[in-house]
């Protein structure tokens, strides 16, 4: 009787479904293949490829609707700590920053290593510490952002040869706190999710400082340690953030950082995220957001 | 029979047709007419029975003839719709045919169902069978129902009064909790693998060959099983059976590592199945496999094989190495010597060694004191080392010992190292012994020494209690006071000093040992975190069983002050921690950061030492705990209160229950944390005076502002950094720079990489924090209760003291209070405290005895009072262990199947027995647990007169202290001696196997009817293809499941269909008779329609018929009495309720060929009715 009476309930409750639902959710807690563990980035290839790495430092891949596709692979040594960035160039290759050991790794789609950039620890130009992110532009030009010892983005050209860096610890423009993540805009301009000081700084790829959008809070606009970054692309790109403190949502912006919407909040039901740590958005414009310590991933139409 | 009982259903058709051809028969008698309801279903079921029961047909002929027929059927149906012909003889002979063919193919299915229903519906088995009393409304309910459901019709009617029946049955078997017994085929096999240590490696290429098969063999036996609803769970044993893998149905297992810790200085295999047998899922077969070399030295597996035989479940075995011969082995087995010896006496030892070669093995044997010397013996007395030439068998070899120089206990160790291998002719075979375990080549004893009595000062300063130990030796000659210095204070331990780790290098045994000679131990104002949790459970175990004394002395570092709460030496002393004064004096805040942890079990480690910061802050202090919250519990996340900023006191238990659901995340930045912290530390609402914050993270990868580390230097709030297993580089240098640099100097920063070392970290600055604890104020000490013990003669009035550490009285008749504090608010507490604790004494003096020439500390005012040296001395000698006077009682022990006998034998000192003796025994056991409750005491029992035994088990690999206390009374006087002694158990059972035992495990697989597979690789592997462990299991097993969702959803369909077809009125006939016009009509013959009314007028005459009876009937009983009454016209339907005299209708409504049967029965009801009006006027 009870059993009938919670199925009825359930019913009742699915059924009153809500506006922010989100498309697809999906992912399950475990270490066999397929599953999640606290995932902390995410990246979307050609063919809407998605490569998930979690805190098992396993990245593996997927299909757009969560289906496994058969790939894992793990950097060489994860013992110190797990990679904690990934992104994906032009021509498919996978970019791992290896956050511990200050490099970042190249990989095909199927996991095997094609090179590594860095991996010398420091502060001298060249040098890197913490690596929270990385990504290639078109021209192969490699943006690896840090922060722990230094609060900088780094400029590699595709030679890996060191070119310049930019930033410093601190709350003023072209300063940072903790870069947590970073994306290449259709503008061609670098935007980069300054987390501690909760707001978006956006620079030229040469490193020159364009605009900064969001103060902490709650409201629309506001900010609460943005974790990553993503654009759409179409006639009118946008820019999506999640925000991985209080908030726990995502944040739609114009790329002049105009806020038009908000969906999610913190929670564990679906449409609700707990402490989300990244999001991409695939060919269709639909954005893949990283519910971190729910163990799983969010697809919505934003 | 067989062929009989394999087509029952065949046959049972052909009876059926049998008994319808009968009734066909009796028919055409009586009507004249063959009736087709008769002659079809008798021609069908013929037909199917023929079919089921035919000898001849091959497997194909069955479809074949059926797919024929069906395929004939379809033609003939072409044909009427055509041209209208239709053969009916045709028909039945390709219907008949069709069912032959069915028969003969499809009556093995049919009656397999039918028979599973069948006992389906017998397995049915209700909990509550009182709910099956509802079955008697069904006769009830079809008795009222029958006569209201007439208006339906027959056929409706018997439809709903099933569903009705049907719907009763159901639900008093769904009420009754119906379960039905579903048979299961699945098999849950458990392998139980045998992990201790006379289980033999098979070392090859660096790797364990045999345990690597044994993982294969389990893997693979998974993999090749194609049942995916088998389980296979794993439990691993060694003294204890631990469940290594729950049984689960997998599809494959990845098993190649055990996780679980198992004791392997023992094998209890019974213990191991007995755990198997629980951990069976209930419904399925049943199936251990064991992998053991059988050599059990604890329990009784055959035991357990019969229970689990009797359960139906078989015991597959794999014998370990069966048939090994383990020659190349030397052992010793003991060494012999006396107990308990006196300063200088001569030791006579004898070394017993064994060795199973058969030839002889030239060994040298060495021979060493273990004592606490701080000077080795100049003349290397204390060694030994001798060539001995070892036969196969037992050989004993005697050493005279100098024995004590002092009055020191001391261990002899005896080892012996195989240097050949020759022939009784010298001629030597090989080199070493390969093979042979060095595990059981060493052997020790341990002697203890009477003499002069001796007291252990432990204290953190040399010469910190000089006077009082100056005084001590002065005032009673006999004593022997030993100091030892332990201090940690410094932020590296290893630099600190510690002379107590010195002379025992961490050895618990080597502790026990040295601590035996001194009769009490003294803690001179020493905090908690300079002994370890051992130490500690030697000392209290050193004073309940062998009865020695224990003194705590009082200071600013000492008690509740020196971070004693709930430790192993609290629950030796007659104080407790807890205060039960909540005034506030000097009052301490603490925030505990919580980051989130990388560490192994960093959460549960964290957990922990945030329970132990808890523990140990007095009630008076606050503290409150943050953390970086996911929002779990529902909150918004960030870096939230876990515990809110409180008073402990009251809050102590709650504050602890919170502490569990604490799950810290990583932090994204520091500073709003360390900004919660300092606006709680600063409100002066709270008056704290210390205010300090313990920050435990690894670094990864915060940065605190130096904005905020100037606030917290300015509020003069302090900070401890503990960084745990950091992901390196700069962050153990930021944490470091943050404590010491950016904050306080009472700040301090941890690395660390061990997680034990964090409680001691936790304890030590949890003990700095919290200072209410420590009242250092002059007061006046007052004696209370008896003077008797350490107050025993002392007058007052007392001098006064000059400081104390607050404790509690614990509850306990057994303690006395002899002094305390004039009252301080509301409150007194003690100031010497003492009880007998176990066969020792345990004494609290919670003011200090610090004081020295040149510098005065709270009894400044007792040194320089006489009543100092009496007062100390008594207290010493209270606390002291009995005299051993050696001249009453003589121990001795026997070691035999994991147990110690304990044999007295006491002779007063004209050599009488003593009969009448009071013993009390204490056993210090090498895990050093102390076993406060009486019902484990040990009972001795008079075996002859004088002569006492009692047995203790000792199956830990170790050093047993046994210390027998006696009382008895000479002359009306009471009489107290005492007698100890040191057994050593050397080394595990497990390497004085030297074979396996297989016959063992072949009986328990006889007593099971499991299999036996060779410790093999091939044979295991092949085993493993074929999935042989997961092989049918000779019991049937069944599962119980439950069926009332089943029966109240079918419930509810019936009352659905009930309602359904009450309101829905289909009638039967008409669809028949619709049927006919159809198929009338496809044969071109007389329209239906034309036919039609005359089969409606039929039909409703027939109906007005019965109506007609029913209304006589029912007329003739209600009016029967009633003279006059007219007679009325019978209506076309029935009705027990009284008529209405219906309204004249405004018109007559015209009939139209689109009325229905239904419509035009009411008209012709309402005609009948009018014309019995019209009769009645």
């Amino acid at each position: 009787m009870r059993l009938h009476l919670i199925i009825l309930c359930l019913i009742a409750a699915g059924c009153s479904g809500s506006a922010g639902a989100p498309e697809l959710v999906w992912g399950r807690r475990g270490v066999q293949d397929g599953d999640l563990v606290t995932p902390r980035a995410i990246a979307i290839g050609p063919g809407d490829r998605i490569y998930i790495v979690d805190y098992t430092a396993r990245i593996q891949a997927f299909d757009r609707d969560g289906q496994y596709l058969g790939v894992t692979w793990r950097p060489p040594d994860w013992r110190n700590g797990r990679p904690s960035g990934l992104s994906v160039d032009s021509k498919g290759n996978v970019i791992v920053s290896d956050s511990h050991y200050s490099c970042v790794r190249v990989y095909s789609k199927d996991g095997a290593l094609l090179r590594t950039i860095g991996g010398t620890f420091g502060a001298e130009p060249g040098q890197l510490g913490y690596v929270s992110d990385a990504l290639c532009d078109a021209a192969g030009n490699f943006y690896v952002s840090e922060f722990g010892a230094n609060h900088r983005i780094s400029k590699f050209d595709a030679d890996a040869k060191f070119v310049k860096c930019w930033g410093a610890p601190g709350s003023d423009e072209g300063q940072f706190s903790r870069i947590r993540a970073m994306t290449l805009g259709p503008d061609g301009n670098l935007y980069i999710a300054d987390a501690c000081n909760h707001r978006i700084q956006v620079f030229t790829t040469d490193g020159a400082f364009v605009r900064t959008f969001g103060t902490p809070g709650s409201g629309m606009g506001e900010l609460s340690y943005p974790y990553d970054v993503a654009c759409s692309t179409g006639s009118t790109p946008y820019l999506y953030v999640v925000e991985f403190g209080a908030n726990s949502r995502v944040q739609k912006f114009t790329l002049d950082g105009q806020s038009v919407g908000v969906w999610g909040g913190p929670g564990r039901a679906p449409g609700q995220l707990c402490s989300p740590w990244a999001l991409a958005v695939d060919s269709r414009g639909r954005v893949h957001v990283l519910d971190t310590w729910n163990d799983r991933v969010q697809r919505i139409n934003f | 029979m067989t062929y009989l009982l394999e087509h029952w259903l065949g046959f049972a058709c052909l009876l059926a047709a049998i008994g319808l051809t009968a009734a066909l028969a009796v028919h055409r008698y009586r009507h004249g007419v063959w009736a087709w309801g008769y002659y079809l279903p008798a021609a069908v079921l013929a037909s199917y029975g023929i079919g089921a029961v035919a000898l001849f047909a091959p497997w194909w002929v069955g479809p074949a003839l059926a797919l024929a027929a069906f395929v004939a059927m379809v033609v003939l149906l072409v044909v009427v719709i055509l041209s209208g012909f239709w053969t009916p003889l045709l028909a039945y002979a390709a219907l008949c045919l069709l069912c032959f063919g069915m028969g003969e193919f499809s009556h093995r299915a049919l009656a397999d169902a039918l028979s599973m229903t069948f006992f389906f519906l017998v397995s049915l088995r209700p909990q509550e069978p009182w709910w099956l009393l509802l079955l008697i409304a069904a006769p009830v309910l079809v008795w009222t129902s029958w006569r209201n459901l007439v208006t339906l019709g027959p056929a409706r009617r018997w439809l709903v009064l099933g569903l009705r029946v049907g719907l009763i049955v159901l639900l008093a078997l769904a009420l009754s909790e119906a379960y039905a017994r579903k048979p299961n085929e699945n098999v849950t096999v458990i392998f139980v693998w045998d992990r201790s240590l006379s289980m033999p490696p098979e070392f090859e290429r660096g790797k364990d060959q045999r345990e690597a098969r044994i993982f294969n063999f389990i893997n693979q036996s998974v993999v090749s099983n194609k049942r995916r609803d088998d389980r296979v769970g794993v439990i691993v044993f060694g003294k204890h059976p631990r469940l290594e893998l729950p049984p689960h149905a997998v599809k494959k297992l990845g098993f190649s590592k055990i996780l679980s810790k198992v004791d392997n200085s023992y094998t209890d295999i019974a213990a191991a199945l007995k755990l198997g047998l629980a951990s069976f899922p209930e419904g399925s077969g049943k199936r251990i496999v064991l992998i053991s070399d059988g050599n059990e030295n604890m329990g009784r597996a055959e035991e357990q094989a019969r229970l689990a035989k009797q359960n139906g479940v078989q015991i597959d075995i794999v014998p370990i190495a069966a048939g090994r011969k383990h020659q190349n082995e030397i052992l010793v087995e003991r060494i012999e010597a006396p107990s308990v010896t006196q300063k200088g006496a001569r030791l006579p030892l004898r070394v017993v060694v064994r060795s199973f070669h058969p030839q002889v093995v030239v060994a040298e044997l060495n021979l060493r004191k273990i004592t606490f010397d701080a000077v080795p013996d100049p003349k290397g007395a204390d060694k030994h080392s001798t060539i001995v030439k070892l036969r196969q068998g037992l050989q004993v070899f005697t050493f005279q010992e100098t024995g004590a120089r002092d009055d020191s206990a001391f261990a002899y160790e005896a080892t012996v190292v195989p240097l050949h291998v020759e022939t009784p002719e010298g001629v030597v075979v090989h080199r070493k012994l390969p093979g042979d375990r060095v595990d059981n080549n060493e052997a020790r004893a341990v002697v203890m020494s009477r003499g002069q009595r001796a007291i252990l000062l432990i204290e953190t300063e040399p010469g910190r209690h000089q006077l009082l130990v100056n005084r001590l030796q002065a005032l009673e000659a006999g004593l022997k006071v030993k100091t030892l210095t332990i201090n940690r204070e410094s932020e590296k331990p290893e630099k600190g000093v510690n002379e107590l780790h010195q002379l025992t290098r961490g050895d618990n045994e080597t502790l026990a040992t040295y601590l035996s000679k001194f009769d009490a131990v003294v803690l001179a104002n020493l905090p908690a975190d300079c002994l370890t949790e051992d130490e500690q459970k030697v000392i209290r175990s050193h004073v309940h069983d062998q009865g020695a004394g224990l003194i705590m002395i009082g200071g600013n570092q000492s008690f509740g002050a020196g971070g004693w709460q709930n430790t192993e030496i609290e629950k030796a002393l007659p104080v407790d921690m807890e205060l039960k004064s909540m005034k506030i004096e000097g009052k301490s805040g603490l925030v505990l950061i919580m980051h989130a942890s990388e560490m192994q079990d960093g959460n549960a480690w964290q957990r922990k030492i945030a329970k132990l910061a808890i523990e140990k802050l007095s009630p008076m202090d606050m503290m409150g705990l943050i953390h970086y919250d996911h929002g779990f519990a529902g909150g918004a996340p960030g870096h939230n209160w876990h515990i809110a900023f409180q008073d402990v006191g009251p809050n102590r238990k709650k504050l602890l229950g919170l502490v569990d659901s604490m799950q810290p995340g990583d932090m994204p930045d520091v500073d709003p944390a360390f900004d919660k912290a300092h606006k709680k530390l600063t409100n002066k609402e709270y008056g704290l005076g210390t205010k300090h914050i313990i920050f435990i993270s690894d670094g990864d990868h915060w940065d605190a502002s130096p904005a905020m580390m100037n606030r917290l230097r300015k509020d003069k709030i302090s900070c401890t950094t503990v960084c745990i297993t950091s992901h390196g580089r700069d962050e153990v240098k930021k944490m470091a720079a943050v404590a010491a640099a950016a904050f306080q100097p009472g700040g301090r920063a941890y690395h660390v990489t061990d997680p034990k070392l964090l409680p001691a970290i936790y304890i030590k600055e949890t003990r700095l924090v919290s200072q209410s604890f420590v009242h250092e104020k002059p007061f006046q000490p007052h004696l209370i209760g008896s003077r008797d013990g350490p107050t025993e003669g002392i007058a007052g009035p007392l001098p006064q003291l000059h400081g104390f550490v607050r404790t509690t009285a614990r509850d306990s008749s057994l303690v006395k209070v002899q002094i305390e504090t004039e009252k301080i608010g509301q409150y007194t507490f003690p100031i010497l405290a003492s009880w007998q604790y176990g066969l020792g004494k345990s004494v609290a003096f919670t003011s200090d005895a610090r004081t020295i020439p040149g510098e005065k500390f709270w009894d400044r005012d007792w040194a320089g009072d006489p009543i100092h040296g009496r007062f100390w001395d008594q207290t010493v000698n209270w606390a002291l262990r009995p005299k051993e006077t050696g001249e009453h009682l003589f121990l001795t022990t026997e070691q035999k199947d994991g147990k110690i006998r304990i044999i007295i034998e006491a002779r007063d000192s004209d050599k009488t027995p003593l009969t009448d003796l009071d013993l009390k025994a204490g056993i210090t056991s090498p895990a050093f647990k102390v076993k406060d409750d009486r019902k484990t005491e040990l009972k001795f029992e008079q075996k002859n007169a004088g002569v006492y035994e009692a047995e203790i088990p000792a199956d830990e690999v170790g050093a047993y202290f046994i210390n027998v206390q006696a009382k008895w009374t000479k002359d009306g006087k009471p009489v107290t001696d005492n007698v100890r002694a040191g057994v050593s158990i050397p080394y595990s059972p497990e390497f004085a196997e030297m074979d396996s035992n297989p016959t063992l495990l072949e009986r328990l697989r006889e007593l099971t009817g499991g299999k036996s597979y060779r410790d093999d690789a091939d044979v295991l592997e092949q085993a493993a293809r074929a999935a042989d462990v997961f092989r049918a299991t000779p019991m049937s097993h069944a599962s119980l499941e439950a069926l009332w969702p089943w029966l109240v959803f079918l419930t509810a369909l019936c009352l659905l269909l009930d309602v359904a077809i009450r309101r829905i009125a289909i009638q039967p006939e008409a669809v028949w008779a619709k049927a006919v016009a159809v198929w009338q009509k496809l044969r071109g013959q007389a329209s239906a329609e034309e036919k039609l009314p005359e089969y409606i007028e039929r039909l409703k005459s027939r109906k007005s018929q019965v109506g007609e009876t029913m209304d006589k009937k029912k007329a003739a009983k209600k009016f029967e009495a009633a003279e006059g009454t007219p007679t009325l016209e019978a209506p076309s339907v029935a009705s027990s309720a009284p008529v209405e005299k219906p309204k004249k209708p405004a018109s007559k409504p015209k009939p139209t060929e689109d009325e229905d049967f239904a419509t035009r029965l009411m008209r012709a009801k309402k005609k009948a009715m009018e014309e019995r009006d019209k009769d009645k006027k």
